[in-house]
């Protein structure tokens, strides 16, 4: 039975799905806050949503539901403060932590007959958000901004005031309607506003730019087989009133894209407070067993949480833990949903998004030579062909922009074939802008590409990538000679078979193993790479031999083709290495191969001794290919 | 596996020519007779291994190195080359710049190489007639003024692959009897010609 006088549905609501990210965006803008990957979907989509993406259902003047007067439902509006609080109820708290921000009056939208009303219902800890537009300006109460275009107008986009119970406007719940809620909302002097709340859910799934979460939408579909832990946001803290704005699907959001500072930036100060929060409820977050978070069955929650702790803390406390994180790579793994966030908080792409956020834009809108177009076009169907996020014409897109943004980017890399296959393990962790930081941040801060030579690590070396291939000559070349050092019966071993480390080091250095292992183990061996740098590829090189050596052959015994590489002929050899992506699909093997990596002892003097070789004789790489040539 | 072993002369021959050509697609062809419309951007160079039969029953064994295309990885191309026996330069018939492209390699490889290694000439993707840029006259021209031997092919539709193969096979152990050379590094203990099992057609080792 649908009440009288219903007659709109306001689509605006849409909207409030979203406000919440968009507070802590404006923090981004100023340079303070790591700005999480998924922000950046939000910025396109925040105008009001198209009409042709509203579901017809709602477009329709459908009657949804029964009507009825719930009054369990609390009903909170924002509201401009005046005064300093003098009560110390939830509104004195909010009000406190905004004091002293500038306050804007009465606000109204583009429509000058129009008013509007934002504030959110809250029963038991769920919460739902609303504007409410009214066609007249009658509504009694408050009147605060709606749209998110208002805040994104405003210098300060953070909702100012005091949050207000408003215990003459009623509220009705019409009823549910799919993902979506219809409430009624009315006082005593109006009885004509309809307002919704819309789930994420369904907002995302009509959505197309908001790639990352749609896929959450779809994991959600597709998770009958996982465990399904939700936040039912427990409203314990006195500041915390913050999280009871939040539609638990924005706080996924949060929890899993933007991370707790966001949180921290929505008005929770007390740094004491701050931890609690974080603990508490991201404790609760993730047992409450009600809705909505998804994470694989075997996610270790407790693991989750150290490492969103470990995330908080930023870059410059992991590598000061290096080994301690490292532990923990090695022990917990990297949760998948954490891992994008993860390479870009140790590769400090936050400050170079803060330093020019148009960045990604403005290198893709420059138009590039043809010979550059034409190699990216044909690289597009030729990188990880056979990966679901590649088959589909979105991914090979994401990937080409990516590309043909960093070649405008860098005019001494350009394209070159190998970044293809970097920036695709990036796509499948991170939006294609994200991605094309992380690339940046790769190129610049982990030496594949630039003149000068890094002092702090001395295995960074010349660009890898630049004209002639510099950085890659020098880094085969060390470690050939770590190799020696490492293991020297191996070492002559492969000499004598003919093995030089030219026939896997571009492969295998260029791409980051990305072509030669299976994906899985790729990204685990780049976590330690994000962290540890360049150390961690050469461990990982010689660990894969390592772990396959074998005993020395004994007096007498002929050459066998077994596992052992040490019993192994050239082509026997080769053969190996061609099929690690194989023998590598063996989980144990893996975890066998990640566990000997950070072991792998390799002392700075060496490495220091190695570099001054190749400084002093720039011919050592051609001498090192003439000795391996024997015969 | 011992008996897999059979003794073989070994060669080692790479494959040249401007990005996208189907250089890797003609190797895979033969190693695995297979085609791959999808195959992943070769990066610095790959390694595959087949091993040929002549009629006169001798084993050829090839270890093929496969490299990038790109041309910026031209510069690596030298690691590769170097002591090759034969090479396969290939270019795309329905693309002018890589017909061009391969004459640059087969310049490159007359005044770096070894002069008695075996250059294929090599047109590929003659699956798709209406598209060709370079009728076959041109390359056969271009290849009898060079000394090279030509060769069509589609590693589509595995045209003339096996061929290809056979032909420089053909042409490797007479030139390295000539030359008294014993086979390549990777396999000392075997001389050519001694033992070879003369059962078996082709097969591959790897």
């Amino acid at each position: 039975m649908l009440e009288k006088g219903v007659t709109q549905i306001s689509v605006v609501s849409l909207q409030c799905v979203i406000c919440i990210p968009h507070f802590a965006l404006r923090r981004v803008h100023q340079g303070s806050l790591f700005l999480p990957h998924s922000v950046s979907c939000y910025l396109t989509t925040m105008g009001e949503p198209p009409r042709s993406k509203i579901p017809p259902i709602l477009s329709a003047s459908a009657p949804l539901g029964t009507a009825q007067r719930d009054d369990s439902w609390n009903l909170y509006a924002l509201k401009k403060a005046r005064a300093a609080p003098t009560t110390a109820d939830k509104s004195a708290t909010m009000n406190a932590s905004l004091r002293g921000v500038d306050i804007h009056n009465t606000i109204k939208s583009a429509s000058e007959r129009t008013v509007t009303l934002s504030g959110w219902l809250e029963k038991k800890g769920q919460v739902r958000w609303f504007v409410l537009k009214e066609p007249a300006p009658t509504a009694r109460g408050v009147q605060l901004p709606a749209s998110l275009d208002w805040y994104r107008k405003q210098g300060d986009g953070l909702p100012r005031g005091s949050i207000e119970r408003l215990p003459d406007w009623e509220l009705q719940i019409i009823g549910p309607l799919h993902n979506t809620n219809v409430f009624k909302l009315s006082t005593a002097n109006n009885t004509n506003q309809i307002f919704k709340t819309q789930s994420a859910r369904s907002y995302l799934l009509k959505t197309k730019n908001h790639t990352e979460l749609r896929e959450w939408v779809n994991r959600i579909c597709a998770a009958k087989k996982r465990t399904m832990i939700s936040p039912s946001l427990p409203i314990q803290f006195p500041s915390s009133i913050t999280l009871q704005m939040m539609p638990e699907e924005v706080l996924f959001v949060i929890f899993t894209h933007l991370n707790l500072v966001a949180l921290h930036n929505l008005g929770v100060t007390s740094k004491l407070m701050w931890q609690r929060l974080k603990r508490y409820t991201l404790h609760r977050h993730l047992t409450n067993k009600q809705s909505i978070l998804i994470l694989p069955a075997n996610t270790d929650i407790d693991s989750y949480i150290k490492w969103e702790e470990v995330l908080q803390r930023g870059a410059g406390w992991m590598s000061a833990n290096a080994s301690r994180i490292t532990k923990m790579m090695l022990e917990h793994g990297l949760p998948d949903d954490l891992r994008g966030r993860m390479w870009m908080t140790l590769a400090h792409v936050h400050f170079l998004k803060a330093q020019d956020p148009r960045l990604y834009d403005n290198c893709l809108s420059k138009k590039l030579e043809e010979e550059q177009e034409i190699q990216i076009e044909l690289d597009l169907p030729r990188t990880f062909p056979e990966h679901p996020d590649f088959i589909t014409e979105s991914g090979t897109k994401s990937l080409g922009n990516v590309l043909r943004a960093f070649c405008a980017y860098n005019d001494m890399v350009e394209y070159a074939q190998g970044c293809n296959f970097l920036a695709g393990i990036m796509i499948t962790v991170l939006d294609d802008q994200s991605a094309f930081y992380l690339l940046i941040q790769l190129m610049n801060n982990y030496d594949f590409e630039g003149e000068e030579e890094r002092v702090r690590d001395e295995l960074n070396g010349l660009g890898m990538y630049s004209r002639g291939f510099p950085g890659l000559k020098k880094k085969i070349y060390i470690f050939d000679r770590l190799f020696e050092k490492l293991d020297p019966v191996l070492y002559h071993h492969f000499k004598a078979e003919g093995i030089e480390a030219t026939m896997f080091g571009p492969q295998w250095f260029l791409t980051l193993f990305s072509t030669s292992l299976p994906m899985p183990l790729i990204k685990r061996i780049w976590d330690l790479f994000f962290l540890q740098g360049w150390r961690m590829i050469m461990s990982a090189a010689f660990c894969i031999f390592r772990i396959d050596r074998g005993e020395e052959k004994r007096e007498g015994e002929t050459l066998k083709e077994t596992e052992s590489l040490l019993k192994k002929n050239f082509e026997g050899i080769m053969t190996h290495i061609r099929e690690m992506e194989k023998t590598y699909e063996d989980v144990e093997k893996c975890d066998a191969l990640l566990r000997m990596i950070p072991n792998v002892s390799i002392k700075d003097k060496d490495v220091i001794a190695i570099r001054r070789a190749w400084e002093l004789d720039n011919n050592v790489f051609a001498t090192m290919l003439g000795n391996g040539k024997k015969k | 596996m011992a008996g897999q072993m059979r003794k073989a002369l070994t060669y080692k021959l790479v494959l040249l020519g401007d990005a996208g050509v189907g250089k890797t697609a003609i190797a895979v062809q033969f190693v695995k007779g297979q085609f791959n419309p999808f195959l992943e951007s070769t990066i610095g160079a790959s390694f595959m291994n087949q091993t040929v039969t002549l009629p006169d029953e001798t084993l050829i064994k090839f270890q093929i190195w496969d490299t990038a295309g790109q041309e910026r990885f031209h510069s690596l191309a030298p690691m590769y080359y170097r002591g090759a026996q034969a090479a396969i330069v290939v270019y795309d018939i329905t693309n002018r710049n890589s017909f061009e492209k391969a004459k640059e390699w087969i310049k490159e490889l007359q005044q770096q190489g070894d002069p008695n290694v075996v250059v294929a000439f090599v047109g590929n993707k003659v699956d798709m007639p209406e598209a060709r840029k370079i009728q076959p006259s041109e390359g056969e021209s271009y290849a009898s003024e060079n000394g090279l031997f030509f060769i069509e092919t589609s590693a589509k539709t595995a045209e003339n692959v096996s061929e290809l193969f056979m032909k420089i096979a053909k042409q490797l152990p007479s030139i390295q009897r000539q030359k008294d050379i014993t086979s390549g590094p990777s396999n000392p203990g075997v001389k050519p010609g001694v033992g070879a099992p003369s059962k078996g057609k082709g097969g591959c080792c790897g």
